[in-house]
């Protein structure tokens, strides 16, 4: 009973961050679900391996970011990163945070929901990671490189993508 | 436990915990059965040979047949260990390990596979020591050779974009 009772845990616990990377990563409830079981499955699978050498959350996140890459039912080349205007952390991205005018806001999360499309797989991981508030340290643990590594990706992906919403911006107005 | 949440609802956390049970067992018990299976035609062969054996056995008989014994004994092996490989994904290293294992795996040729040739090397030199006949040393290679490519087509059909997609997106986490 203790695997199964650890793994009720483990899935109360963090119920909230699997259901945002799986919703990063499919637009439709379905296919939300279906990659919600397999990130279950694997941390079923893979609950033998915990030795606690780095935080839970980060385990899962490790978990359900490598399912996301692997995800049998969808061709990930073309895989989309779905985000919500409400959001957490996404004014990290926008060029200006303090923009006010309704239209030009909407316009931007226009912009910025093709352009994330756009990025390459990792490219879109980093950023969900991002979105989901981990540190540069917690990013690098999951993605399994170095934490200057991480800051420099981020700031290049970052920077794309403000040089494309100020490009929006003007010409909005 | 917030037992009545929205994901735990969607999937029935207790029925599903239950299942991967069931399959874990599966596995266990398919994966227990599979080495007995194995051990025992390896123990069978040992029981055959030993039987046959006597005192006027001839030494070069008897270093053949240990020569078969081990070719067939590095198959088994062999066999466990691939299984393993593809078994057993941990989907909780970092995704560039875990990339990379997947590439490793995928690859088309791993050093490990030299095991093969000398499994069949020794199971040809058994032979050839036994019937002091080379005459299936053409077959040993001509399986080998078939093996071989059957064994690229299918991984060209069903393994290389996996490997392609495993190496291009280690680069890109690496460049």
């Amino acid at each position: 009973m203790k695997k199964e009772d650890d793994f009720n845990r483990i899935v109360a616990d963090n119920e909230g961050r699997i259901k945002r990377i799986c919703g990063y990563y499919n637009s439709n409830e379905h296919d939300q679900k279906d990659m919600c079981q397999e990130v279950l499955i694997n941390i079923w699978k893979s609950l033998d391996n915990f030795r606690g050498d780095s935080a839970m959350s980060t385990w899962i996140y490790r978990i359900a970011v490598n399912t996301a890459l692997t995800y049998t039912g969808k061709a990930y080349k073309h895989m989309k990163l779905m985000v919500n205007a409400d959001t957490q952390n996404l004014s990290s991205v926008y060029a200006d945070e303090g923009v006010e005018d309704k239209q030009l806001k909407d316009k931007q999360f226009e912009i910025l929901q093709n352009e994330l499309n756009m990025l390459s797989v990792i490219d879109k991981t980093l950023i969900s990671l991002m979105l989901e508030g981990l540190t540069m340290k917690e990013i690098a643990d999951v993605i399994g490189i170095t934490e200057p590594n991480v800051k420099v990706k981020i700031h290049r992906i970052k920077t794309q993508l403000q040089s494309k919403l100020i490009g929006g911006r003007n010409e909005t107005k | 436990m917030k037992q009545n949440s929205e994901l735990m609802d969607s999937v029935n956390l207790n029925e599903f915990t239950n299942r991967l049970k069931k399959q874990d067992n599966r596995y266990a018990r398919l994966y227990k059965r599979e080495r007995i299976i194995m051990l025992f035609l390896l123990s069978l062969y040992l029981l055959i040979m030993l039987v046959d054996f006597d005192d006027k056995t001839p030494i070069v008989d008897i270093i053949g047949s240990i020569c078969k014994l081990f070719g067939l004994l590095i198959f088994v092996l062999l066999i466990m260990n691939f299984y393993k490989d593809f078994k057993f994904v941990d989907y909780s290293q970092s995704t560039l390990v875990m990339l990379k294992k997947a590439a490793y795996r995928y690859q088309p040729f791993k050093l490990k596979a030299l095991w093969v040739l000398f499994g069949a090397f020794l199971l040809a030199v058994g032979d050839y020591l036994v019937s002091s006949s080379v005459r299936m040393f053409p077959l040993y290679l001509g399986v080998i050779v078939l093996c071989v490519i059957i064994g690229l087509i299918i991984w060209w059909i069903r393994y290389k974009p996996l490997f392609d997609e495993a190496m291009k997106l280690i680069c890109e986490i690496e460049g």
